[in-house]
Parts: C-alpha cells; sequence; structure tokens
C-alpha cells in the first residue's frame, strides 16, 4: 500500500460479558477492502469505531490522519467519510429524498439548490430517481439499503465505510452497486459482507475477522491459497471434509484434509474463508 | 381543417422577451401552448437556454423541497433554514411530544388548583424541561439515524442548539400553566429556577458521563430533594413554603445554575462520546 488511510492497533471493545474486539491491529490504505467474517466476529463494532459513533475501550485508532477520540479529530473525519450503518434507522415520516437531504444539511451542505443537486446525483446514481418522493416506509428493503448507500455517497467522500451494503440487493442491483462502487473516485473504501463473490468482484485486499481478532489480511487471491490442496471433489461425500456440500454439477465439494488420490480443484475465496472460520480453522494444512 | 398557430414574431417575443408582450397576448399565448405540441416545440428553440435551465432548476427545487413542520416554519423565521430543520427534528419538538408536555402541565395545575397549593406543579415542572433534553440528546431519535451520527454537525453545537429550544419552549409552556396556578404569588414562579439549574446541571455532567445518565442523575436529585424538604411530617401543600421555593433556596438554584453554566462553557468541548448503542 503507498498511504495508510487507517491504522488502528490493539483495539479491544466488550459489552457486558462479551467480548466483541480483543486487540485487533489493521492497516487500511487506498482501495477497496472487504471485510469478512460469521456474525459476532466483531464486524460491525469495528466499522462503528472508525465511522466514529462508537468508542474502543482501549487501543489506538487514526483514520484519515485524526484520532476519532478527540472532538476535533472527529469532525475532521467525518468531513471526510460516507458511512453506511448496518442499520441506518430511517426516519419512518421522511421520503427518500427528504432522508438524504437531511443527512447533506448534517453534512455541512448549506447552500439549498447545491445541497438538493448533490442529493439528486446520489440518488440517481442507486437508481432511486422514480421513487424521490415516496415514504422511506413505503419503500422495498433493498431500496431502503440503496437509499442508505447514496447518502453514504454524499460529497464523494475520501473514506467510504459499508456496513453490509449488498444485503438485502436483488442480483441485478448488486452487479449495479459494484459497478457504481468501481466508479467512484472514493480512495479507500472498507466494505463488510458476508458474500465472498463481493469481495472477489471488488476488493483487492481483503481481512477476515473471528472472535473479535484479525485472522487473515490480505490479497483475496491468498486468501483462496489457504486452501490449496485442501479441497476437492468427488460423486459421494467423503471423511476428512470439515465441510462439503453438493455442487449445481451434481458432484460433492469438500473442504478439509483430503484423502489419498483425492480429486483435487482449485480453491476460490470461500474455501480460504471457510477454513479460517470453520471446523478446520485450527488444523494444519494437508 | 386549418390548424392555427402562434405566429413566429409573437412566439419569439413570448420566449425572449415576455413582458414585452400586453397580458391578453401572453395569456393566450400560454393557454394555446399547452395544447400545441409543435408551438412548445418552437418556444423551446426560441428560448435563451440558460433562462430556461435556470427556470427549471427552480422548479425542480420548489418540487423537491422537503415539507416543512409547524415547529420548523416558526423557528425558520428565527435561524436559518437548514439551522431550523435540524433543532426541529428533536423529538421534544414534535407536535406529539408538545401535546404530552402540555398534558403533564395541565394535570398538576389540576391537582394544583384541587389541593389549593402550588406544590405539585412545582415539583412536577423541573423534570419536563430535562426529559426534552434527555431526548435531545438520544441519537437514536435523530432521524438521521446513525448515519447521522456520523456526520460532521452532529456535533455538542447541535446538541446545545436542540437542548436551548426544548429549554425555550417547556419554559413558555411551563409559564402558561403557571399563569392557571391558584395563588399567582413569587410561589407559581418558583419552578423557573430549578428547572434551570437541573438542566444546565445535566448538561454540565453530560461532560463526564453519558447524557442519558446525567439526566437520570438530575431528576433523582430533584426528587430526592423534594423528599428532604418535606421531610417531618410537611404535606404536600406546605412544601410550596419550604425553604426551597423561598427567597433563600432560589437564591441557592441561581447561584448553582450560574456554577454549572460556567462548568459548561468551560467543558463544552468534552461533552461526553454519543455513542449508539
Amino acid at each position: 500500500m503507498s498511504s495508510t488511510t487507517v491504522r488502528v492497533r490493539q483495539v479491544a471493545r466488550r459489552f457486558g460479558s462479551t467480548i466483541a474486539l480483543a486487540g485487533v491491529d489493521l492497516d487500511l490504505g487506498p482501495g477497496v477492502t472487504g471485510l469478512l467474517g460469521p456474525n459476532g466476529a466483531g464486524k460491525t463494532t469495528l466499522l462503528r469505531i472508525l465511522a466514529t459513533v462508537g468508542a474502543p475501550d482501549s487501543g489506538t485508532v487514526e483514520v484519515l490522519g485524526n484520532d476519532p477520540g478527540t472532538a476535533d479529530g472527529r469532525l475532521a473525519i467525518r468531513r471526510r467519510l460516507g458511512y453506511l450503518p448496518q442499520e441506518p434507522g430511517f426516519h419512518r415520516a421522511f421520503t427518500a429524498f427528504e432522508f438524504v437531504d437531511y443527512v447533506a444539511i448534517l453534512k455541512e451542505w448549506g447552500d439549498r439548490r447545491t445541497r438538493h443537486d448533490e442529493v439528486r446525483r446520489v440518488l440517481a446514481l442507486v437508481g432511486l430517481e422514480p421513487v424521490l418522493h415516496k415514504r422511506i416506509s413505503a419503500l422495498s428493503g433493498g431500496m431502503r439499503r440503496r437509499v442508505g448507500i447514496a447518502q453514504a455517497l454524499l460529497g464523494t467522500p475520501d473514506l467510504l465505510v459499508l456496513d453490509e451494503p449488498t444485503a438485502g440487493l436483488d442480483p441485478e442491483q448488486r452487479l449495479r452497486f459494484r459497478e457504481l462502487l468501481g466508479s467512484q473516485p472514493t480512495s479507500t473504501v472498507l466494505l463488510s459482507t458476508h458474500q465472498t463473490d463481493d469481495v472477489a468482484a471488488l476488493c483487492h485486499h481483503v481481512v477476515v475477522l473471528t472472535s473479535g481478532a484479525v485472522h487473515f489480511a490480505g490479497a483475496p487471491r491468498d486468501l483462496a491459497r489457504l486452501a490449496d490442496g485442501r479441497v476437492w471433489v468427488a460423486d459421494h461425500r467423503q471423511a476428512g471434509a470439515g465441510l462439503a456440500w453438493v455442487t449445481a454439477e451434481g458432484a460433492v465439494r469438500h473442504v478439509g484434509d483430503p484423502p489419498a488420490g483425492a480429486d483435487l480443484v482449485a480453491p476460490t475465496i470461500e474455501d480460504g474463508y471457510l477454513l479460517l472460520t470453520g471446523a478446520f480453522a485450527d488444523a494444519p494444512a494437508a | 381543417m386549418t390548424v392555427w398557430h402562434v405566429p413566429g414574431e409573437i412566439l419569439t417575443r413570448f420566449a425572449t422577451e415576455p413582458a414585452d408582450l400586453d397580458d391578453v397576448t401572453a395569456s393566450s399565448v400560454e393557454t394555446h401552448i399547452t395544447g400545441c405540441a409543435a408551438c412548445r416545440a418552437a418556444v423551446a428553440t426560441e428560448a435563451d437556454p440558460v433562462a430556461l435551465d435556470r427556470s427549471w432548476q427552480a422548479v425542480v427545487d420548489a418540487v423537491d423541497r422537503p415539507r416543512r413542520g409547524v415547529v420548523e416554519r416558526l423557528l425558520a423565521r428565527l435561524v436559518p433554514e437548514e439551522t431550523a430543520r435540524l433543532v426541529a427534528a428533536t423529538p421534544a419538538l414534535r407536535v406529539a411530544w408538545l401535546a404530552a408536555v402540555v398534558a403533564m402541565i395541565a394535570g398538576a395545575v389540576a391537582v394544583s388548583r384541587t389541593s389549593g397549593s402550588p406544590a405539585p406543579f412545582l415539583a412536577l415542572a423541573p423534570l419536563l424541561p430535562l426529559g426534552g433534553v434527555a431526548a435531545a440528546f438520544m441519537p437514536e431519535a435523530d432521524p438521521g439515524g446513525e448515519a447521522g451520527a456520523a456526520a460532521p454537525m452532529a456535533s455538542t453545537g447541535l446538541l446545545l442548539r436542540r437542548a436551548q429550544a426544548v429549554v425555550a419552549t417547556s419554559m413558555l409552556v411551563l409559564g402558561a400553566g403557571a399563569v392557571a396556578l391558584p395563588d399567582l404569588g413569587p410561589a407559581a414562579a418558583a419552578w423557573f429556577l430549578p428547572s434551570l439549574l437541573l438542566t444546565v446541571a445535566a448538561l454540565a455532567a453530560s461532560t463526564w458521563v453519558d447524557p442519558r445518565r446525567a439526566v437520570a442523575a438530575a431528576s433523582l436529585g430533584w426528587i430526592l430533594t423534594l423528599l428532604v424538604a418535606s421531610h417531618g411530617g410537611r404535606t404536600a401543600g406546605s412544601l410550596a413554603d419550604a425553604a426551597l421555593f423561598a427567597a433563600s433556596g432560589q437564591a441557592a438554584f441561581a447561584l448553582l445554575a450560574v456554577l454549572a453554566t460556567s462548568v459548561v462553557v468551560a467543558r463544552r468541548r468534552h461533552f461526553s462520546y454519543l455513542e449508539v448503542r
């Protein structure tokens, strides 16, 4: 990476007896980074800390060269940040336009004419022009997600933090989102997702978080390589597999410790991810 | 059948110098072009594209302009439009909340009138602005949700402006309620300084702890103060005569309010982290 946009050192956060983050170290630079991890891994907690709406119990965080623990640092970060929360918490009575306009005011867009132009621009980017003046409560889940994405794009921020941006989007909208993100001039994007194909299509860097700690950080192809020699297909389920499932072709794909003579195949990002987070997480490579 | 169209010279003047046309001609042309696609197209080619774009933008802007509630329209007379929109978004300034406050004050006034003492009103009044301030500080209640909480203006300054608006509104409603008390003597105004103190003290405490805890502590403090003041078998009616609401008590409230205000000013950059949980 040519420069570091986000630097996280030994960040810990707990909620009561639940440990959400247990000493996370992370460096992010320009480009799109995917954050993968099972439910409860701490992804949302980490994103909220980076988006300045959550605070760590300990550790240090630097975002765009600023400390989110200080008022001045938070302000400086927020001026260059676009954030899509996991649950945006839309106001029921707002229309799509009114919601994004309200967030635009909070983002210091003072001049009404300019602000409205920007609101129309970002809503058009996510394909919501036909429903600008429809109440959010009347929109589908996918459309609401796109309203959330639109507000995050206001002002073309330097850092985009997106918590499960493709959740609830139909396949076409997911492709449109990939196209949109690929065309954004935003320099650093961090997105959490459960979709490994999103990571494969969008991200140049991937981080896997499990049990509140970083278990992998690197290129998506390196995540796939973790499963080199540990993915095979057969016509029936075989012993040694941590996970096995029937593919569309009718073969059984296995991830785990292959038996002798197994028909090994090229691993995908999903295979590497499953090895990291599944039953074989601590097993040595075969 | 011969179809009539607006003569070219008139159409040009209508498109470029409409003020030069007399009202009857201008109205006729306007009526005709709404039903004639050919003349509409001709106007479009004659009109100044810059003026046309400006006009269209003004129309779009008017159509897109968000609806404004009563409170926002009133606020917009005092502060910039954007500030009015942000301040009016405070839950404590919504009609439903204000209606609830009015109902509670009406209830306290009714009890006071029945008992012949302002004590019930004086005991309740300071808690109402506190509730409004608590709502103003609740990030979950902001229409921007968590996305708004990560925006630059979701700051202490905005929260304080909202708190001011809530306190000012509450005070106005309480003042109106106080006029209906059975005794319009000095005791009828004895709610003001405790209300001010509790609110400012809660804001001051918010520079150290979560604002919701600060408000809860201030409320508890007020209730304990009332219990201590009524200790010794005093009746609710005689609570109004306690030192709390007499000159000495009021002076203490004023002094403490000044102290709390100076703490808020000195520590305004230390408002506790407003985390959405």
